[in-house]
């Protein structure tokens, strides 16, 4: 028969396996480094005055330079959440488990982090939360120095104070 | 501003895939498997095609007549690598990637020469050397390598 | 526009979670020659062609334009790829209808897909970045916290979310080319497992194989074709930055500047009662009544109530997603375009049995990445 064969081959299997070498830059490296000494730096635009944690080098709104670093609260206010119940592919936490917006004080935009210490169906928008470190001598300058958050036990932020707040 | 030091970071990304060959790639494989043959198929304007594609590269019309070529060939280009990588390359010693035109075909198949790789030029005369039986899995590496024909 | 574009041919492939029948470029052939057909024209008709999909890593295959050049027929003509994450497919159209507009090209070939059974779009969408915070919870985790904000500001009550989601599967029932068909209730949807809390596995988009390819022309070739076009209105896309104090991804700002744009343009003052119909895009339940404010159906507000009402459902006022939307089918580059040309066959008169009666103008829409690029257009019986 002057054909190949008649049933395909199906599939075949790649892995792709990409090596990388990235450098943070100036602004992003001074962050990380100082994490390792328990602070939070984030950038004040040189206009509007807001700050931004992580530091951006430049607002997106004023497009101004955010040129001057500023240290932040390790706590601020739950604005959202999310409790998940599903694994996700490299991560080994316990479900279910809390992923958090973050308005730190101090701080203009917010973060995502985990909120751990408390049972999921705690966490509250406008709950206060701080900061649980890594022990001193294991920060090595980068996000893992933050292990997660953990309610402070302070009274909620009123409502008004987070609900149009991402 | 003092000079900041820069921060340097390893990432490395892996993803696993699994691609659907399709009728025609997916039966140019089924091929190399079970026949230990390879097939084109001709396509109007450009011949015979290897690997089949299905369509004309041309004017994009379909094409499907199926067309046997012969395991042995024509290099069209070469480079030789001298210093493989591990885990990226196919062999961990020198070996050169080649296009081989091979005798029936009017297009390039991308493949490896794994030895004699100084003696390889545009015009070397190569054949394929097939994976044993029990190693085929219907992938283009059941074509081993090509090596250089004996003259 | 500086010209008028009509949309003159629109295909899309059986979508399916794995089309293990085809390769990449198979699946795209199966939308382009449905397109083309639908248009009466061939590939030596086509000027230029634009294609997009999701990031690469979803298939693993690198620059796909590259070796797709020959099977979209692109050979000895422009060809360039378009990506904005999510809304890609629907960007992709909107790059083919300024390719039109400007004068330059008569006939465009828009294409968009993605095969997303080839490798694992949570993997591929969550790569580990370096000198950020590690990525802790998927796409759901990262939508799921603004539900839970909407959810919050306008105190809608549980039921909307499910509500959602089980009309748009009674809509899929509709649309032959729907991926998730099976019809489900209010009570499945609520009983499936929480994934993302407050979102649950059945308010979730599927994960498909699939594409669509929108063929757009003058207006001279229009009206020489064998049907009746959809006008193009107008089309835009905006995107905002990810950083910015204030944004608000429950009612974005790219998002009513983009609607605004397309409506001025369309000459269309209250969308509520001009356009009959839309195509939105809505990957996890919720998005659909927050969309319904983002766009200026409703306040702010009062898109949860609009769906308690069941004015979005087919064959009420504002039928949403009558093809059954991103819920039921997602192939994720491809989802942006079918919103467009479902949008398109609406105005056509040629949806099928998922076909809104009476349609004059109809909204096509794509959202991608963290909510930051929308792109939208105005479909429309009439130039």
């Amino acid at each position: 028969m002057a054909e190949p064969p008649r049933e395909p081959i199906k599939y075949v299997d790649a892995l792709v396996r990409l090596p990388y070498h990235y450098v943070a830059g100036d602004c992003r490296a001074r962050y990380l480094r100082a994490l390792k000494d328990k602070k939070i730096l984030g950038a004040r635009c040189s206009e509007t005055g807001k700050v931004f944690v992580p530091p951006l080098v430049n607002s997106p709104e004023s497009l101004a330079p955010a040129d001057e670093f500023v240290e932040v609260a390790d706590r601020g206010v739950v604005t959202t959440f999310c409790i998940v119940n599903i694994p996700v592919i490299g991560r080994a936490l316990e479900l279910p488990y809390v992923v958090a917006s973050i308005a730190l004080d101090g701080a203009d935009i917010s973060i995502h982090a985990l909120i751990q210490e408390c049972k999921p169906e705690e966490v509250r928008m406008g709950m206060r939360v701080e900061a649980v470190w890594k022990p001193d001598g294991e920060r090595e300058g980068s996000h893992e120095d933050i292990l997660h958050f953990r309610p402070t036990g302070e009274p909620d932020m009123p409502r008004e104070g987070f609900i149009n707040r991402l | 501003m003092a000079e900041i030091p820069p921060l340097h970071q390893e990432v490395v990304l892996e993803f696993p895939y699994k691609h659907s060959t399709g009728p025609v790639i997916g039966r140019f494989l089924a091929g190399l498997k079970e026949q230990k043959k390879i097939w084109g198929q001709r396509v109007r304007g450009q011949g015979v095609v290897v690997p089949p594609l299905g369509y004309s590269e041309l004017d994009g019309s379909a094409g499907d007549e199926w067309v046997e070529v012969q395991p042995t060939g024509t290099v069209t280009a070469v480079a030789v690598v001298h210093e493989p990588i591990e885990g990226l390359h196919p062999f961990t010693t020198p070996f050169a990637f080649v296009l081989v035109r091979l005798d029936g075909a009017d297009t390039a198949l991308a493949h490896v020469v794994k030895d004699d790789v100084a003696r390889l030029r545009v015009g070397t005369r190569v054949e394929a050397v097939w994976a044993p039986d029990d190693q085929r899995q219907g992938t283009i590496r059941d074509i081993a390598c090509f090596r250089i024909v004996a003259t | 526009m500086k010209r008028p574009v009509a949309v003159v041919g629109v295909g899309q492939t059986r979508h399916a979670s794995r089309r293990a029948d085809v390769s990449i470029a198979e699946l795209v052939r199966e939308a382009v020659d449905r397109a083309l057909l639908d248009a009466g024209l061939e590939h030596r008709d086509i000027d230029a062609v634009v294609v997009g999909k999701a990031p690469d890593q979803l298939e693993g295959v690198m620059q796909p334009e590259q070796f797709l050049a020959g099977a979209l027929g692109a050979h000895l003509k422009p060809l360039i790829r378009v990506h904005t994450a999510g809304s890609v497919g629907a960007s992709t159209a909107i790059t083919g209808v300024t390719h039109v507009a400007s004068g330059l090209f008569e006939r465009v070939l828009a294409v968009a897909f993605e095969k997303q059974s080839e490798g694992n779009a949570m993997w591929a969408l969550s790569p580990k970045m370096p000198f950020t915070a590690p990525l802790v919870a998927g796409a759901g985790g990262f939508f799921a916290p603004y539900c839970r904000a909407y959810i919050a500001r306008t105190g809608a009550p549980p039921h909307i979310g499910p509500t959602i989601a089980a009309n748009a599967r009674a809509n899929a029932a509709r649309n032959d080319y729907a991926h998730l068909r099976e019809p489900m209730t209010v009570e499945d949807v609520t009983n499936s497992p929480v994934l993302w809390d407050p979102i649950r596995y059945l308010e979730t988009c599927p994960s498909s194989d699939g594409a669509c390819a929108l063929v757009l022309a003058s207006e001279e070739t229009a009206r020489k074709g064998p049907r009746r076009p959809a006008w193009v209105k107008s089309a835009a896309s905006y995107a905002e930055a990810m950083w910015v104090p204030g944004r608000d991804q429950v009612n974005p700002l790219a998002g009513r500047v983009c609607a605004k744009h397309v409506y001025e343009r369309a000459g269309i003052r209250d969308p509520w009662r001009e356009i009959q119909t839309a195509e939105i895009y809505v990957p996890f339940s919720w998005f659909e009544a927050m969309w319904l404010e983002n766009l200026g159906f409703c306040d702010v507000g009062q898109g949860w109530r609009v769906v308690d009402r069941g004015e979005q459902r087919f064959g009420a006022h504002l039928p949403i997603n009558p093809s059954g939307g991103v819920l039921c089918t997602n192939p994720i580059g491809a989802s942006g375009m079918l919103r467009l040309g479902e949008a398109a066959l609406q105005v056509m008169g040629r949806a099928g049995d998922h076909q809104v009666d009476g349609v004059k103008n109809a909204l096509g829409h794509a959202y991608g990445g963290g909510a930051q690029y929308f792109a939208m257009w105005v479909v429309s019986t009439e130039r």
